[in-house]
């Protein structure tokens, strides 16, 4: 079986499977569509703060939701593949020819596929909130969640991959979550940061993602920042990809 | 079909390496079915998941449906199907679903894939349960849903790991029947493990029993009973006090072995149990003794682990 064809094979599976149960989904979109409800005001009555623009909040809050969106869609499903280790059906695919870094790109691409439509969601979804639309910033932005979503997605599968059991599992993400989201910059802006904590958001993938998106959605396309979220996220891809290969060759049930 | 030589599997434990499988030999012709029995833990899933390509063996060698587990896995999984310990197919999905997908894995296109899982499903009686989600299926559904998964390709050698644990005894015998069915209208070979006698008993017309990582015993079930010695015969008395009396006449019987005294009677081994029968009434009667019973075994495949390890089987359920 070629890469390829059984990637999608594997992809056919998952969204098969994740279609119809899709509470997990609306959960990712109700939470931002919650902070953009419940704190966005809050950012707004800032005023004036270091990083913060002085009007038009809402083009300011909406990319780093997106980028929370695309965390939250992403970075747990090693847990799922967990389960199916537990359960069995992971070691009936191991025995049929199906490439195994198939096994993870599927899922992969799976995420990818449901982050996108959400984003599209989303956007849709704060337009009366007062978001503009730039139209090629936001065909910039949407490509560049999807390559972060398959960063985090790769990143989560190895996680789950190489720690086998659930609870060292969600004990991982326990420990890395709040950092994340906080010096991700996304609910309040990194300017504010003592030096470091300004040092951690730099090695977080998702503070660099969170400026290339908010250049984005100002139909700012010429910043830096857009190309340095797009070399972040796929070199986290390219590792992630690296080790779970590894791992997936190695792999003994 | 299958050809291992000194399959070994080792693991390493904190400060200790244990040896799963020590270089086990194996030969299995196409058309066999053959079970592996054991105790748990004797090391039959392991040689399993080696010859599968599920475990790279620590040593040794195996070629499988042709092709060597090491060198070319792959050409290996298309070849076989494997029915694992676990639930093969996951809560969310439906049965046609995962069907058709595990088609799809082993490269069929989407129309032999469709027709395949439909054949499938109305053989192993799931057809009415198609489009229910697996996780609402029965034990032995679900069972029988793992085996068309591990069927979909028409494998011509197919291992199933303790295919019937944990259903109940209908499920079972209805499993059994199938996987029979399996090897005779369709002549793929089989290999299974268990550790359950009268399922190897009842399915293997060979059995490999397997205890601590070494073949103790190979052959079919009649030939692996022929070598404990003989069939056992319990006579109980009318009157328990002429026990010993029946021991004295027990002892008159030719080929009588391992004469065991009873509260009641006496118990012992003779080759041929049809033929001491009669011998053994007119004897009993010709000393005056009544009986109130008498009771001839053959032997079982536990007697042949009994005799092989000095332990039973049933002890480790």
């Amino acid at each position: 079986m070629t890469l390829l064809n059984s990637t999608s094979s594997v992809l056919d599976r998952e969204l098969r499977a994740k279609l119809r149960t899709p509470w997990p989904y609306i959960e990712a979109l109700a939470d931002p569509l919650l902070l953009l409800i419940l704190f966005a005001p809050l950012v707004a009555g800032l005023g004036d703060v270091p990083g913060l623009p002085s009007t038009d909040t809402v083009q300011w809050f909406v990319p780093g939701m997106l980028v929370l969106m695309t965390f939250t869609t992403s970075a747990f499903i090693g847990s799922g593949l967990q389960e199916e280790r537990q359960a069995g059906s992971f070691e009936r695919m191991l025995v049929t020819p199906v490439n195994r870094a198939a096994l993870l790109l599927g899922r992969v691409l799976r995420v990818v596929t449901i982050v996108a439509v959400q984003a599209v969601v989303v956007i849709a979804a704060t337009v009366p909130f007062g978001l503009k639309l730039h139209p090629d910033g936001i065909l910039v932005a949407i490509v560049q969640l999807a390559v972060l979503a398959a960063a985090l997605g790769i990143a989560s599968l190895v996680t789950g991959l190489v720690l086998k059991n659930a609870y060292a599992f969600w004990g991982v993400i326990a420990i890395f979550y709040t950092p994340i989201i906080v010096t991700s910059g996304a609910l309040l802006p990194m300017d504010l940061a003592p030096d470091w904590l300004f040092a951690i958001s730099r090695i977080n993938p998702l503070a660099h993602v969170v400026e290339a998106q908010r250049h984005l959605f100002i139909g700012d396309l010429a910043d830096p920042s857009i190309v340095l979220g797009f070399v972040v996220a796929l070199a986290v891809a390219a590792i992630g990809l690296a080790i779970g290969t590894r791992a997936m060759n190695r792999i003994r049930l | 079909m299958i050809h291992a030589q000194n399959l070994t599997r080792r693991f390493q434990l904190k400060n200790e390496t244990v040896e799963a499988v020590r270089g086990i030999d194996i030969d299995i012709a196409p058309g066999e079915i053959v079970a592996f029995l054991g105790p748990n833990g004797a090391g039959k899933s392991t040689t399993l998941r080696m010859l599968t390509t599920l475990l790279p063996p620590s040593d040794g060698t195996a070629t499988v449906a042709g092709f060597d587990v090491r060198r070319d896995p792959v050409e290996v999984r298309r070849r076989i199907g494997h029915i694992g310990q676990g639930n093969g197919s996951f809560d969310g999905l439906r049965v046609s679903e995962e069907l058709y997908t595990q088609g799809r894995f082993y490269g069929l296109d989407r129309g032999t894939a469709r027709a395949r899982a439909a054949e499938l499903l109305d053989q192993l009686d799931l057809s009415e349960q198609a489009e229910r989600d697996v996780a609402r299926l029965s034990g032995g559904q679900r069972r029988r849903l793992d085996i068309a998964m591990g069927l979909i390709h028409r494998p011509g050698l197919v291992f199933l790991d303790e295919p019937s644990s944990g259903l109940d005894p209908q499920s079972r015998a209805n499993l059994l029947d199938h996987i029979r069915r399996l090897h005779r209208d369709e002549d793929v070979t089989i290999v299974l493990t268990t550790h359950y006698l009268d399922e190897a008993d009842a399915v293997a017309e060979r059995v490999i029993v397997i205890d601590h990582g070494t073949i103790i015993a190979d052959g079919t079930p009649d030939q692996l009973k022929s070598k404990v010695s003989g069939d056992l015969i319990t006579v109980t008395l009318q009157d328990p006090g002429q026990a010993s009396a029946a021991v004295d006449v027990a002892h008159r019987i030719p080929t009588a072995h391992e004469i065991q005294p009873q509260s009641d009677g006496v118990a012992f081994r003779v080759e041929h149990g049809d033929i001491a029968m009669p011998e053994l009434v007119r004897a009993l009667d010709r000393a005056g003794l009544a009986m109130s019973g008498v009771q001839v075994q053959r032997p079982t495949l536990d007697d042949v682990f009994l005799n092989l390890t000095g332990r039973s089987l049933r002890e480790e359920d």
